[in-house]
């Protein structure tokens, strides 16, 4: 498992897709532009201090 | 829509006075006021909204502008069919930071099957005309994208591409209204899922892209609700419906694609008689609000529930009324949605997620 520096700062929310363990380094690696643009934002606005989490913890993947 | 089951525009005054635009304007900021907003969005839609003139828009621009209590800030948008706007529109848009967005089927055929002139002339160079005017550097902050609905007869690809062609910061392909005691063109029961075929086409020409070509408001959506994200549409996700409609004689409605059912969309209230509060405590409103909750068994039950939210609420509408029902949709959003989920954990899991 990935340490909480270099993952995705996720956590709570209800996605049908678990991203908490994408390694953020690896974002960049992404192929898809629309998916690395989408999880660069959600990463973006799940770190501002007022945000609510966005993200998903139950995956069904 | 004026071809749907709600003919009530018949009646209604072409053009939205003075004093309808005003008093819109007043609820509206009572309204921010009363839940601390800090940021409302106003679309002038139509119709054509360019058919008010420079002159009768900036009067309808500066009556929100003026009513916008301090710290609330008035976000305008205009929706348009593109054939006039000039630069005298432009400029206007311009100085009040208006976005623009232009709707737009596709490549000429696509765009005359449905867009034309009301003798039938086509309506296509005049659109294209105005989408390059908006094009240029100086509009480059208003440019709000193109509208595009969805026509099976239209090839995916082709449609898609002659719309990137002009460059649209967002594209948004819209559904076509039904329910189902009114299907859309193309679509019956157990009859395979054309939508979503078309749009699944899109999707993979979009998704592959290394570099950012264009968002498309649908299908960025699907993705960010699959990742536990806001939708950036009604027609997706579990939230609130968020719009009112103010119709020309200052009769509030919900969702206008209400007007494709039986019922209508009408309400009986008024701006002139009525808080945009008492809107969200009428019956057909608020049971349009009520989320998960509102939607049916097979609904609630359903895998993707959270992604598709039972699709638009005018489009769950079934013989003897009632929205309790799956999207009329159903199996096309699922389609849309299972292939766009497959996409991402496919990605996502090679990435070690």
């Amino acid at each position: 498992m990935e340490s909480p520096e270099t993952s995705t700062p996720l956590g709570g929310g209800n996605g049908l897709i678990d991203v908490t363990r994408v390694p953020l380094e690896k974002l960049a690696t992404l192929d898809s532009a629309p998916l690395r643009r989408l999880l660069e934002r959600l990463t973006e606005e799940a770190e501002r201090p007022t945000a609510e989490p966005l993200f998903a913890f139950q995956s069904v993947v | 829509m004026y071809e749907a089951a709600d003919q009530g525009w018949r009646v209604r005054p072409a053009r939205m006075s003075t004093a309808t635009v005003t008093r819109t304007a007043q609820r509206l900021a009572e309204h921010a006021l009363t839940h601390g907003l800090d940021t409302v969005r106003v679309v002038f839609h139509g119709g054509e909204p360019l058919l008010a003139g420079v002159a009768g828009l900036e009067q309808a621009i500066l009556a929100f502008e003026e009513a916008a209590p301090p710290g609330v800030r008035m976000e305008l948008a205009v929706q348009t069919n593109g054939t006039l706007l000039t630069e005298p529109f432009l400029a206007l848009f311009r100085r009040h930071g208006v976005r623009v967005g232009v709707s737009l089927d596709g490549d000429r055929d696509a765009n005359d099957r449905h867009r034309r002139h009301a003798d039938g002339r086509s309506s296509y160079e005049k659109a294209v005309a105005g989408v390059e005017r908006l094009r240029e550097p100086v509009n480059r902050a208003i440019y709000g994208g193109l509208l595009c609905t969805v026509d099976l007869a239209n090839d995916p690809i082709g449609t898609y591409e002659a719309l990137l062609a002009h460059r649209p910061p967002r594209i948004d392909f819209l559904l076509p209204h039904g329910n189902w005691v009114h299907p859309p063109p193309g679509l019956a029961p157990r009859a395979g899922t054309p939508y979503a075929d078309w749009l699944i086409t899109i999707f993979d020409r979009w998704y592959a892209t290394p570099a950012v070509e264009t968002e498309i408001r649908i299908l960025d959506s699907i993705m960010s609700l699959l990742l536990g994200g806001p939708a950036g549409t009604e027609m997706l996700g579990l939230g609130p419906p968020s719009a009112v409609v103010v119709e020309s004689d200052g009769t509030l409605e919900g969702n206008d694609a209400l007007k494709v059912t039986d019922d209508g969309a009408a309400t009986g209230l008024s701006v002139y008689t009525h808080a945009l509060d008492d809107l969200l405590v009428h019956p057909a409103i608020a049971a349009a609000r009520r989320g998960l909750d509102g939607l049916g068994p097979q609904c609630r039950a359903c895998p993707v529930v959270a992604v598709c939210g039972g699709g638009l609420h005018a489009h769950r509408y079934a013989a003897g009324g009632g929205f309790d029902h799956p999207s009329v949709y159903c199996d096309d959003l699922f389609a849309l949605i299972t292939h766009v989920r497959s996409r991402l954990a496919a990605d996502l899991l090679a990435l070690g997620a």
